[in-house]
């Protein structure tokens, strides 16, 4: 059977890695979540057009996307 | 408001873009039989005219001003609203339109084997002085018209104003694209020699990354905009003075760009 100190230092380590691992996803989270990198910078709204795969016309307004629809 | 997921409602592409009074209006191609539309906050509309191209739009006061082709020829073609005129020179090729005033401006080609650049004002066409021209882009402001491009057999780059040639000194430049804000004059394009992305302030150059490509360039209050595209694997982008902001989706490719002020 483990000392109490011993198993308070392993518990600590435990949740140090933890710790460690959840702070990583969060930071992975931030950087790849990418709902928000393309928002248009204060003051400026800025749409772009062009395509979301092959030959699929989009626009993205204010880093939001719409394909545009095919006309009749 | 959440993100709206993208669709596919059929092969659609787009080459020109433009927002009035808050409305944004696109112009391009769709469907299997790659019909000429103009989409006006979405809602599509094709382009009157068999085998229509539309290669330039431009909005005044509500109405699109398109140029491109059409016919069984492939005749340069001007819509103006519902009205379609063709250009009366042979082999006439209209790419970028505008308007200033009054007075609505395309530019482009005429002739087959020899081929001469210049616009057409109002309809009347001008042909620009040197051999083997080439234009790029068209702006307009005040009455003065800019339009960059290539010219000679070596296809130089150089800027046009109202008919006169600046060449751009810098060696092995392709200047694609233009603005005007304020009499200051912006262009942006790429050195062939190491194909570095970059764009003119008023003669001052503005090298990005390296291995990005610009598509297209818009100023808004002196804030140079300019979107395209970098990195081996073509990861679309837009700058903002110089600063990258990505586009999350991984299949995207961004062509035009168009900034007006937050009306929030």
């Amino acid at each position: 059977m483990m000392s109490s100190a011993a198993g308070y230092r392993g518990l600590m380590r435990r949740a140090a890695h933890a710790l460690a691992v959840a702070c990583l996803l969060a930071a992975c989270g931030t950087a790849g979540s990418a709902d928000n990198v393309a928002e248009s910078p204060e003051g400026f709204r800025v749409v772009l057009g062009g395509s979301s795969g092959p030959s699929n016309a989009t626009l993205w307004d204010d880093g939001r996307p719409t394909t545009m629809a095919t006309a009749p | 408001m959440g993100r709206r997921p993208s669709h596919n409602y059929g092969n659609s592409s787009l080459t020109g873009l433009f927002i009035e009074d808050d409305v944004v209006y696109a112009a391009g191609r769709t469907g299997l039989l790659n019909r000429a539309a103009v989409w006006t906050d979405h809602k599509s509309e094709r382009v009157a005219g068999s085998g229509a191209t539309v290669l330039g739009l431009w909005v005044d006061d509500g109405r699109p001003h398109l140029v491109g082709t059409s016919g069984f020829t492939d005749r340069g073609t001007i819509w103006v609203g519902d009205e379609r005129n063709t250009f009366g020179e042979a082999n006439a090729n209209a790419t970028n339109v505008t308007v200033d005033g009054d007075d609505v401006y395309a530019a482009g080609t005429i002739g087959n084997a020899v081929e001469f650049a210049g616009l057409w004002k109002n309809g009347v066409w001008a042909a620009l002085d040197q051999s083997e021209a080439k234009v790029n882009d068209l702006f307009v402001s005040d009455g003065k018209v800019y339009i960059v491009g290539g010219y000679g057999l070596a296809e130089r780059a150089g800027l046009w104003v109202d008919g006169e040639l600046t060449p751009i000194d810098d060696v092995g430049v392709v200047v694609n694209h233009l603005f005007v804000e304020d009499g200051v004059v912006y262009f942006a394009g790429w050195s062939r020699s190491q194909s570095v992305a970059a764009y003119w302030v008023d003669g001052e150059r503005v090298d990005l990354e390296e291995n990005a490509l610009i598509t297209d360039l818009f100023v808004r209050d002196g804030t140079v905009f300019v979107s395209g595209s970098y990195g081996l694997r073509g990861q679309a982008a837009y700058w903002v003075n110089g600063e990258r902001v990505d586009i999350d989706d991984p299949n995207a490719e961004v062509h035009l760009i168009f900034v007006t002020a937050d009306p929030a």
